[in-house]
């Protein structure tokens, strides 16, 4: 597979950041050739994909009108047409449970990710991000990679990101305004007990009254570099449990099962971080568009293991 | 370190038994109550004498008007003092698996939150529970259900 190799996890993610066409699909809009670059450090392995646009006011997606194709690294498209996008994951691979792309595809360093997309519906898509997702390959050294001590012990451990308060006893990303532009960052530190393994992670604040929407994350390691090209959306990359009911199907909204703490956002592979060692968590957020919006605190928790030394 | 959930072998000399543990007000007089604005430590959830569990998943609900998700912060700590998340979490990002469907007025909640690796708990053992919960709209009583087995020597 990839013998001697570090894989390391990689969302690539094609927007309006990185396309200014997607910021709004008109309605029986294509757009053929979107293209997007890999990075030059390293090669890329396509494993899995989603799919997003911005929510409505009532918090809703309408994606059952997109339909694309994708190409590998030649051009080579892996569909002999577009393909409507709710026939292969009913929540369009979001809530860290992306559509699996099998077998893998593999880029090469600079090599170009090719879309084709048609939105066949009456209302425009605003916001489409397209969301790649994968490991890069690093030669041994290239990248920091840690991993277990010869002999060890284990313990399930949420770690929830942020800064702990007395006031309501929890650590939250706090104070994050409804405009938040430049990344607000949160430094997460491994407490001095034990190693943590990063397998998954769950956000969001589902019992908010106020709208809390277009949130995006990047995860940096100690190092800074990310393992994003650009935020991803935190119901993208997370979920949770309490997801309301979220993606128009059949004339109303379905309500997203088993996409919480039991099936939640992976990362593969696993993220190993040594004891008192640091990630870095990028927050940006736009819910201006959203009567109500107010600064909010976020939970955000890393679901994974303790490693103890033994 | 992935490996299959659950894919755990039984000792020789060992049954192993599946057992579910259920905490809620009937048997756990702290949850016998309505949780909107308590902050509660050191509930206990107590095991049995009989053999040792083997801790594999949990499922935290809450029962209020409506199938709504549990609006409640928790923490567990095992039986030997551990703490098993870093202060306390939205159950919605542990313990409280999925969003629940409402089927003939019941509500389903999925399959439980696997715990990886199982957690081993002596016979007897207490597992402490701590939660915060904010102010509710209805009364809302929370219970806590642990999945895993129960493992028996000298059956062979």
């Amino acid at each position: 597979m990839t013998p001697n190799l570090i894989q390391r996890h990689q969302d690539y993610v094609l927007g309006s950041h990185q396309d200014p066409r997607l910021k709004s699909v008109a309605a029986g809009a294509s757009i053929a050739g979107i293209t997007l670059q890999t990075d030059s450090d390293a090669p890329f392995l396509l494993r899995s994909r989603a799919v997003r646009v911005k929510y409505s006011a009532s918090r809703t997606q309408v994606l059952g009108n997109l339909l694309l194709r994708f190409a590998g690294p030649d051009r080579d498209y892996r569909s002999q047409d577009m393909i409507r996008q709710s026939l292969l994951g009913p929540y369009f691979g979001q809530l860290g449970n992306p559509m699996p792309e099998s077998p893998e595809v593999f880029y090469p360093r600079n090599s170009p990710i090719t879309v084709d997309i048609y939105n066949d519906g009456a209302t425009a898509l605003t916001n489409l991000v397209l969301y790649f997702r994968g490991v890069k390959l690093f030669s041994p050294g290239a990248v920091r990679s840690y991993s277990y001590p010869d002999t060890c012990s284990g313990l399930p451990f949420p770690y929830p990101v942020g800064t702990y308060s007395d006031t309501d006893g929890l650590t939250l990303v706090r104070n994050i305004p409804v405009i938040q532009s430049g990344p607000l960052r949160q430094t997460f530190r491994v407490k001095s007990d034990a190693d943590f393994v990063i397998r998954g992670g769950q956000a969001g604040l589902p019992f908010s009254t106020t709208p809390v929407n277009e949130v995006f994350v990047t995860l940096r390691d100690e190092d800074e570099k990310p393992y994003s090209n650009d935020g991803v959306h935190m119901d993208v990359l997370f979920g949770n449990s309490g997801f309301g009911a979220t993606f128009a199907a059949g004339g109303g909204n379905i309500l997203p099962v088993a996409t919480g703490p039991n099936s939640p956002g992976l990362f593969f592979p696993e993220i190993y971080l040594p004891k008192n060692h640091l990630m870095y968590v990028d927050i940006q957020r736009d819910d201006s568009s959203f009567s109500g919006a107010v600064a909010i605190n976020l939970p955000i928790s890393f679901l994974g293991q303790k490693v103890f030394q033994k | 370190m992935y490996r299959p959930q659950f894919a755990y072998s039984t000792l020789p000399g060992c049954k192993d038994e599946d057992f579910v543990y259920f905490f809620d007000g009937s048997n756990t007089p702290f949850l016998n109550q309505s949780l909107s604005g308590l902050s509660i430590a050191n509930i206990p959830l107590i095991l049995d004498q009989d053999a040792p569990f083997y801790w594999r998943g949990i499922k935290i609900d809450m029962r209020t008007t409506g199938a709504v998700p549990p609006n409640v912060n928790v923490k567990l700590r095992d039986c030997y003092q551990n703490d098993l998340s870093d202060g306390l979490v939205p159950s919605t990002q542990y313990g409280f698996p999925q969003n629940p469907v409402t089927f003939n007025g019941q509500n389903y909640t999925g399959a439980p939150v696997p715990l990886e690796p199982e957690i081993y708990c002596p016979r007897g053992g207490v597992i402490l529970l701590f939660l915060s919960a904010p102010a509710l709209a209805n009364p809302s009583y929370l219970s806590v259900t642990l999945f895993g087995v129960k493992r028996f020597t000298g059956c062979a």
